[in-house]
């Protein structure tokens, strides 16, 4: 027996419902931040937020036109009235919704002989968000579109170039953390573009520049499902803590931590910020 | 009927959404629908997460189109059967498994996105 799943009851909702793909780190960020941009001074929010998640069911009882698959292909925003907004048209409503961007978010609005410019220009920087996103280490985001590809090419370089520490992008999800021999190459990938936005922000004199010839010896198995974020700090504490074992004291600490010694003092042994070597966890 | 009939029947009927062709078995439904068909069942597991999956979900309804009659498809997510998932030691999605009266008999992971990839994927373990 075959059973038919019932379309469930449509779920009513006041505010615009913003569907995010919660296994993209770009996503989770800026539905983030909308959550915290839309909260009203009264407590309550403009917006409310839903991760897209793994029951296709739940989703047409939020709108009974809504694809599980299309929700996680592109932005949604689910209307009050039982109407969906996609892609840059949803980022612009989304605009309009909040306090701290509304006064710009009528541009999009703006028609000049049936033609919208500034609507048409956000639509495009939405699709060039959405090409790049699987670059940030969005396993779920899709395939990079053919301007993105270019960076394939110039992975497949680097590893001719690096003796096979970068792959070329795999054809499966990995699952579990693990990435199996040919297939699943995502993590390999994301740590390289990882060290590189890592660079940018610390700026290329910080510990991470200094560290770069060391990236490539984490093992796979570490980047799997973690948070890029998460890594990344923890690599930065292993980083500090390599750093601040071969710098020099200078010469007042050296001689506070004598006296210290010296008093048996192990409360004031301890290393001043900046200076010590005990940076834990 | 009563409730708690219904709900059984659920639990162990392949789920089928309008306009789908492959049936969602879950981890109760999986041992009756596909170990023990004596025919040839092809079982997808996938995620909805899954960027590959989408790509080569159209592909497989209309390979479940084609085949319909002569093999029986399904489709695991991963997100949810776990268990299931770690039984089969599936690694990455989308992972094709090709059951004959019960027992593994072939796998793809991550075919290449085209109909004739999919569809020799699918059938050739059975040859």
């Amino acid at each position: 027996m075959t059973a038919i799943a019932p379309i469930a009851a449509i779920e009513k909702h006041t505010n615009p419902l913003l569907l995010f793909n919660d296994e993209c780190g770009i996503c989770r960020a800026i539905a983030h931040w909308v959550e915290k941009a839309a909260r009203l001074p009264s407590g309550q929010t403009g917006i409310d937020e839903r991760a897209i998640g793994d029951d296709p069911d739940a989703l047409r009882s939020l709108n009974a036109d809504l694809d599980i698959w299309e929700a996680y292909a592109t932005i949604h925003l689910l209307m009050p009235d039982g109407s969906m907004k996609l892609g840059g048209e949803a980022v612009a409503e989304v605009l309009r919704n909040l306090r701290s961007t509304r006064w710009f978010a009528w541009t999009f609005a703006l028609s000049l002989w049936g033609f919208r410019p500034f609507q048409t220009m956000l639509n495009l920087a939405y699709a060039v968000l959405a090409d790049v996103r699987p670059l940030f280490g969005c396993e779920s985001c899709g395939t990079p579109s053919v301007g993105v590809r270019a960076i394939r090419s110039m992975v497949e370089w680097g590893n001719r170039m690096f003796r096979g520490t970068l792959e070329p992008l795999g054809a499966t999800h990995s699952i579990n953390g693990i990435a199996p021999k040919g297939i699943g190459k995502w993590p390999k990938v994301r740590r390289a573009v990882g060290s590189w936005v890592c660079c940018l922000r610390r700026r290329w004199s910080s510990p991470c520049a200094q560290a770069r010839p060391q990236l490539g010896e984490h093992d796979v198995s570490v980047h799997g499902k973690r948070g890029r974020s998460e890594h990344l700090s923890e690599r930065h504490r292993n980083d500090d803590r390599d750093y601040a074992r071969i710098e020099e004291l200078p010469r007042h600490e050296r001689k506070r931590r004598q006296a210290a010694d010296a008093r048996g003092d192990e409360k004031a042994r301890t290393p001043a910020r900046g200076h010590g070597t005990d940076f834990g966890g | 009927m009563t409730n708690e009939t219904q709900e059984r029947d659920r639990n162990l009927s392949p789920i089928l959404t309008a306009g789908e062709r492959i049936r969602t078995v879950t981890g109760k439904s999986f041992h009756r629908l596909v170990l023990e068909d004596g025919g040839p069942v092809v079982v997808e597991f996938m995620s909805y997460g899954c960027a590959h999956c989408r790509m080569i979900e159209p592909l497989l309804q209309k390979v479940a189109e084609m085949v319909k009659g002569q093999k029986k498809m399904f489709r695991v997510n991963v997100a949810i059967e776990q268990e299931l998932a770690d039984i089969y030691a599936i690694r990455g999605t989308p992972t094709l498994i090709m059951f004959s009266n019960g027992t593994e008999v072939g796998r793809a992971a991550g075919p290449s996105p085209t109909l004739a990839a999919v569809l020799s994927a699918i059938t050739r373990p059975f040859e």
